[in-house]
């Protein structure tokens, strides 16, 4: 691509127009695209691990319910985001069997918040009411990502992830209003979720990767801005159930209208994400790789079903 | 619409068929294409331009696909059990089944919120 045409791509970016796959685009716009939604992509399918560990422990059967369709909406939109970020990824000759197997190998990282323990059902709970408020915001800031095939999807994406909220916030109000020993689960999962919350958006003072997608508007909101929008909106909510937020320094300016809090351990996710060193990172990528080698038949054997069947 | 033609006899006349095309029209850049009806057409080139006649006169579009209509595959109408998926009540995995959320949040003196909310925050 000439200076030129990059220039004239900016422009268009500038202007506010939206980018097809089919579209010229610079190859570091290309690259970065595929980067933000593979990424995203394999994030809902990791997600669906800690959840699903819940499944067969659900308190009752509408609970148990409720978490299947909430796993099977999470690994459609793996598929959703996978298929956007093959269409990109094509002409550069990489297909979906990679995408997938990307994260076998590390070359495709996962959110930290998958890499976590979901010990207690307050976590099935939790999960749904941070982890996914957190998505939600994160997600509604890219409905305008100069990526068009990336915000149409997630058009979809979001109107399913409000029932996931939904569903979330019903298991910590059954809880928050239950006994001494829910409401001390509840409080323990709180704990155990708000550092891994607060590094779920990034570090303040972003990537040079992140730098050129706000650049490119494949993303719209800084880390900070996206988790300012999140601490204003939960940490209230926490409080109103009675429940305590594990930051002493967590307090809101009214002139700056923004909060202060405690820095999570940058370092020590960064290198838990960046090695899958997590608690719960290795396990889990084992399970995935047992799922997607384990049904390598059934994929081969749907081509075989698709044949042409000779006529006798 | 004459789709046919003569070969200059009086006697012999040529019919000429076109192709049949599937319209699907996207109204904005961030709406997805949505099926409008169809045309006929001897190219994809001049399906687009027939589809552009027939179905973007007065509504705005930003971008048209035709599809051949014997690339289209579709479900049977017959075949319900496929899409029976309202058989069993799935309030379950629909927000209005956990209305009481509502109720509950009031309790504890805090609104219920949606994920329309967490949108408008992001655009305030």
């Amino acid at each position: 691509m000439s200076d030129m045409q990059y220039q004239e791509f900016m422009n268009r970016i500038s202007r506010g127009e939206k980018i097809e796959a089919t579209d010229e685009m610079p190859d570091e716009y290309r690259k970065l695209v595929i980067k933000q939604i593979h990424m995203h992509g394999i994030s809902e399918v990791m997600g669906a691990y800690p959840e699903k560990e819940w499944v067969p422990k659900a308190p009752n059967l509408r609970r148990k319910l409720a978490l299947i369709a909430k796993v099977q909406d999470e690994i459609g939109h793996g598929q959703l985001l996978l298929r956007v970020a093959e269409d990109l990824a094509r002409p550069l000759g990489k297909m979906r069997e990679e995408m997938i197997t990307d994260v076998f190998t590390g070359r495709v990282k996962f959110h930290n918040v998958f890499h976590m323990e979901a010990p207690t059902w307050a976590d099935a709970g939790i999960i749904g009411f941070l982890v996914d408020g957190g998505a939600i915001i994160t997600q509604a800031s890219l409905l305008d990502s100069s990526y068009a095939p990336y915000a149409r999807v997630l058009q979809r994406i979001c109107a399913e992830e409000s029932f996931h909220m939904q569903h979330g916030e019903s298991i910590v109000l059954a809880l928050a209003e239950g006994t001494e020993y829910q409401r001390g689960m509840l409080q323990d999962s709180i704990n155990r979720w708000w550092p891994s919350m607060m590094f779920f958006f990034g570090p303040t003072e972003m990537s040079a990767a992140a730098d050129r997608m706000m650049e490119y508007r494949i993303r719209t909101k800084t880390n900070e801005e996206l988790r300012q929008k999140f601490i204003n909106r939960y940490v209230p909510r926490i409080w109103a159930l009675g429940m305590t937020v594990p930051d002493d320094k967590l307090k809101y300016d009214s002139e700056t209208k923004l909060w202060s809090y405690t820095d999570p351990d940058w370092e020590w996710f960064g290198y838990m994400v960046k090695n899958n060193a997590g608690p719960k990172s290795q396990e889990r990528i084992a399970l995935r790789r047992q799922a997607h080698e384990g049904q390598a038949w059934v994929r081969e054997a749907m081509i075989r079903a698709g044949e042409a069947v000779p006529t006798a | 619409m004459g789709h046919e033609t003569t070969n200059g006899s009086k006697d012999e006349v040529r019919e000429v068929h076109y192709d049949v095309y599937e319209v699907f029209v996207q109204r904005e850049i961030l709406a997805h294409h949505v099926h409008v009806g169809s045309v006929v057409a001897p190219s994809p080139e001049l399906a687009l331009q027939v589809a552009r006649e027939n179905f973007l006169r007065r509504e705005r579009g930003v971008n048209i696909w035709v599809v051949l209509q014997q690339s289209i595959h579709q479900t049977s109408y017959e075949d319900t059990d496929l899409l029976a998926n309202q058989v069993l009540d799935k309030s379950y995995r629909e927000v209005s089944g956990y209305s009481e959320n509502a109720q509950k949040w009031k309790q504890f003196k805090e609104r219920a919120i949606t994920v329309e909310d967490l949108v408008n925050d992001i655009k305030s």
